[in-house]
């Protein structure tokens, strides 16, 4: 049934998406030096610097790779990725290894792989590969309901692990998507309302340190040294970064370590309070260029899939950028949620940089 | 449309972070920095210890010791479980109790808490040891106050107190921090200036477990300056001890100086409930007691001087020639004006007598007559001159003025007539009269000195600084009359039939007058007192001896007085 594309001639590499990337490498690594060096020498870099250098690289050969690739073989294969990302998933209650009493990795000798991550991607692929295969369909309510069904094996096995910001990025992406694709709005307002209704019952679900996450983001105060530290620490590191930041390695926030998880979520504390206002606005627009250029990417689309794939994507970046900073200054509860390709992690970084390398590909097939 | 749509959504995300990090790093930046420097920068107060205050020959009365408390840095503690076990073990408390002072701490996590105060050396070493095996906790060494006499002469050294809300506002541009202990009372409060040194400190950078990363800055601290009493410490107990069980006050004091040897005042307290935190209950008791432990009766106490005022009218009538050594009256045992009638202390009375007898004999009818003879305006004149009604100004806080009225302050303050009965009482040192045993010792001294008034104090020198400089107010009194009133001092304690005889001491010249003040409750609530001075030739010591409510006589104080006398010269004060 799928046609096979070729009736437009390829444009060159995106230099929008190309120099955005190598940006938020390049500055992953100038920001994960300053969170992990040590303060007596600061020139020695840590190991988790290099590991993220790696990364970074595995990243941006992955990305060049992809960009290369007609997206259309991914979505091709898209339900058998979505898968064997939700059977990692499964894996993981298996063989998964915990960290802070959650099971969201797994060990693959030296490296540890965070399959939720990838099913970010799995999800956008099997999302756009749905709406493209049944575009006659959209706009009923049968197709706005298999799409929820589609996402909701991910959300659930995330949302299990617990995970639950991971699990709840989900749902912006499966809303962009279908809003771009044309579904009925009136379904996602139904459906908001229906979960808003639901929330009391949700909150029963929840684990005791999800709940103290939520009464600390009300009040910090309640627990100032425990589930409130970090927020009052991370406020106070990017606030006391001013205007123009206290420098590059200056942070004293940071470098004396009041900061926790200083080079994983709460990345940007450290880069707020080094950097100021300023440089914290320069990394937000540089995601925002992304974002943009994915924007414009949706109306250049040739066909729906690639509507679908731009539109998750930024979606997906533009969502864990808002809600990871927002965490960091204090706007949103604390939600395990890093900043792309900045935070520490593989595969977050990787993932980060799939996602770009697709819309890459988008961009060489999209009409100019 | 929908794009647009959904670019407006994230233009709103952009829109909202940009807004969220204006608050945070431009509008609320201020207060943001002022936290991270909190976070990062302490000052470490480093104590400095207070002043040493030493007697006249100088003995140690007051000084620091080092005392060892037991503390946690909450934030500091990695194992709350094996630092309970190791504290009960060390402090020798029970589990629930360690755990308890664990939870105490938390209030303040980044800073010092005392679990508990002045633990002895034993303990101290074995918490020493424990705290290797144990962050977070702490042993804190600091310097507590010693008041090596105890009880005696507390009321003029004082205590000390923790500062208190007031006095920090006024008083931290001095240099005075919250926690701070100041002086509170007495010597401890009126040199408290000079005792108290200035703190030390160090402004550390620290890092998220209070650790030390850096030194910022590094003050000295300045240890406290070390005072130098006029007083003789075994004389001050001597006397404290005569007053144990008694209520009342002894002034010994250098008459040419006004340097205070000894100033007792009984009931008395000890000091260091007040630096003792687990003397709480003392403490509060104290306050309440109806006694007034706390108030120093040498200088905060007035009473009516009673017979030894009788020096004072004595000089009045000679100084100012109303009358002579000559002058007699004769006492028949009682006094008449009017329809009233005032007896002498003695039944049957002592005849007729001149000034040196009636000194002699403190002869209550010879000294009505003299006193309606002169007036009491004269009178009034002369007390005042003598300092009564006014502040001696002894270096001690809270002294009294006492009371000197005459006329016009009875119209002013009691608004009624001046009778001549008034006169009457007031002549023996009754009625609208009260000082302070210090002003009594004032006043002997000028006897005692030949004719000046002296400043009285009790702090010799700060560290090398001669601080007693001598402060002579000449009285202008007559060389006769000065000559009389002392032959009559002299007899009422050397010839037999003297009221002072038992102020006598062997090898050494005392003269002196006995007084016994009536309170209106009855012979047995007659204060006793004593005024007098030794050598007679060179006055060395004036002492005064007031018996507040004893019920017996000046006789008995004379008596004590002669302890005391006898005691200054084994000491080799006399």
């Amino acid at each position: 049934m799928r046609i096979r594309r070729g009736t437009y001639g390829l444009n060159p590499i995106d230099k929008v998406l190309l120099f955005s990337a190598v940006a938020l490498v390049a500055l992953s690594l100038v920001f994960m030096h300053s969170a992990t060096s040590d303060r007596n020498d600061p020139y020695a870099v840590s190991d988790m610097f290099i590991k993220q250098a790696v990364w970074g690289m595995v990243g941006i050969a992955f990305m060049l790779l992809m960009s290369r690739i007609d997206y259309m073989r991914f979505v091709n294969i898209a339900y058998v990725l979505y898968a064997i990302a939700l059977g990692m998933l499964v894996l993981i209650f298996l063989i998964g290894s915990s960290r802070y009493g959650a099971k969201r990795w797994i060990a693959l000798g030296p490296i540890s792989l965070q399959p939720s991550e990838f099913v970010k991607i799995g999800v956008i692929l099997a999302l756009a590969a749905f709406m493209g295969d049944r575009r006659e369909k959209i706009g009923t309510l049968s197709n706005f309901l298999m799409a929820v069904l589609l996402v909701s094996p991910a959300f659930l096995l995330i949302f299990a692990q617990p995970d639950l910001g991971t699990a709840l990025i989900l749902m912006p992406i499966l809303f962009g998507v279908m809003f771009i694709c044309g579904e009925n709005v009136k379904y996602t307002i139904v459906t908001f309302s229906l979960g808003l209704m639901c929330l009391p019952v949700f909150w029963h679900i929840l684990r005791d340190y999800q709940k103290s996450r939520l009464l600390v983001f009300i009040n910090p105060n309640l627990d100032p040294l425990g589930a409130g530290y970090t927020i009052i620490q991370s406020k106070i590191a990017v606030g006391s970064g001013g205007f123009l930041g206290k420098g590059w390695l200056g942070g004293t926030q940071s470098q004396l370590k009041f900061l926790p998880e200083k080079h994983t979520d709460f990345i940007f504390s450290t880069i707020g309070e080094e950097w100021g206002f300023i440089g914290g606005m320069l990394l937000v627009t540089l995601y925002a260029v992304i974002v943009a250029r994915a924007i414009s990417l949706i109306n250049e689309a040739g066909d729906i899939y690639a509507k679908a794939i731009a539109a998750g994507i930024a979606t997906l970046l533009a969502f864990q950028v808002f809600t990871n900073i927002a965490m960091t200054i204090g706007m949103m509860p604390v939600v395990g949620i890093p900043l792309p390709a900045i935070s520490y992690g593989g595969s977050n970084t990787v993932t980060t940089l799939i996602g770009l390398g697709l819309l890459m590909s988008v961009a060489r097939r999209a009409r100019r | 449309m929908r794009t647009n749509v959904y670019s407006a959504i994230m233009a709103g995300l952009y829109i909202t972070l940009l807004i969220g990090l204006s608050f945070l790093q431009i509008v609320r930046h201020d207060k943001y920095r002022t936290m991270s420097e909190e976070n990062r920068l302490r000052v470490v107060p480093i104590m400095s210890p207070r002043g040493t205050i030493y007697d006249r020959n100088s003995r140690p009365v007051v000084k620091d010791a080092i005392s060892f408390n037991a503390s946690l840095i909450y934030s500091q503690i990695k194992d709350k479980e094996a630092l309970a076990a190791a504290l009960s073990r060390a402090l020798d408390i029970s589990a629930d109790e360690a755990a308890e002072a664990i939870k105490r701490s938390r209030k303040q996590p980044f800073t010092l808490t005392v679990i508990m105060p002045d633990i002895g050396i034993e303990k101290a070493i074995a918490l020493e040891e424990a705290g290797m095996d144990n962050p977070g906790l702490i042993l804190d060494v600091m310097p507590r106050r010693q008041y090596i006499y105890g009880s005696s002469g507390a009321n003029m050294i004082g205590y000390l107190g923790y500062i208190n809300r007031d006095e920090y506002k006024r008083l931290r541009h001095y240099g005075y921090s919250i926690n701070d202990l100041v002086g509170r009372d007495g010597i401890e409060s009126y040199y408290d200036d000079y005792l108290r040194g200035s703190y030390g400190g160090k402004q550390i950078e620290v890092d998220n477990r209070g650790r030390e990363v850096s030194l910022l800055g590094f003050k000295e601290p300045v240890p406290g300056r070390d005072i130098y009493l006029s007083v003789d410490m075994e004389l001050q107990k001597f006397c404290d001890d005569l007053m144990l069980e008694k209520r009342g006050a002894i002034v010994v004091m250098d008459p040419k100086s006004g340097a205070v040897i000894a100033l007792a005042s009984s009931p008395s307290f000890d000091p260091e409930i007040f630096v003792d935190p687990s003397r709480k209950k003392e403490r509060s008791s104290i306050m309440r007691d109806r006694q007034f432990p706390l108030m120093n009766r040498s200088i905060s106490g007035v009473y009516p001087p009673g017979s030894v005022f009788k020096m004072v009218v004595a000089t009045a009538a000679l100084d100012s020639g109303r009358q002579t050594e000559f002058t007699t009256f004769n006492c028949g045992g009682s006094f008449s004006l009017g329809r009233s009638t005032w007896k002498c202390w003695k039944e049957g009375g002592h005849g007729p007598q001149a000034m040196r007898d009636a000194i002699k004999h403190s002869c209550n009818v010879y000294f009505y007559n003299t006193g309606v003879a002169i007036g009491a305006d004269l009178i009034t004149r002369y007390a005042s001159n003598f300092g009564f009604g006014s502040l001696t100004g002894i270096d001690l806080p809270g002294e009294a003025r006492g009371i000197v009225s005459g006329a016009e302050w009875k119209r002013k303050f009691q608004a009624s007539e001046w009778y001549k009965g008034d006169t009457v009482n007031y002549s023996i040192g009754q009625g609208y009269l009260a000082c302070t045993p210090i002003q009594v010792a004032r006043m002997v001294s000028v006897f005692a000195n030949g004719g000046y008034l002296v400043r009285p104090h009790v702090v010799d020198r700060i560290e090398d600084v001669n601080i007693a400089g001598r402060e002579e107010i000449d009285m202008g009194i007559s060389p006769e009359a000065m000559k009389i009133v002392r032959e009559g001092l002299l007899k009422a304690v050397n010839e037999t039939g003297g009221t002072a005889v038992r102020a006598r001491v062997e090898g050494v010249t005392v003269a002196g007058k006995t007084g016994t003040a009536q309170t209106g409750g009855g012979p047995s609530r007659n204060h006793g007192w004593f005024a007098g001075f030794a050598p007679y030739e060179d006055a060395k010591v004036a002492v005064v001896i007031f018996d507040e409510h004893g019920g017996k006589s000046g006789y008995y104080a004379a008596e004590t007085a002669g302890k005391v006398l006898s005691k200054a010269k084994d000491l080799g004060v006399l």
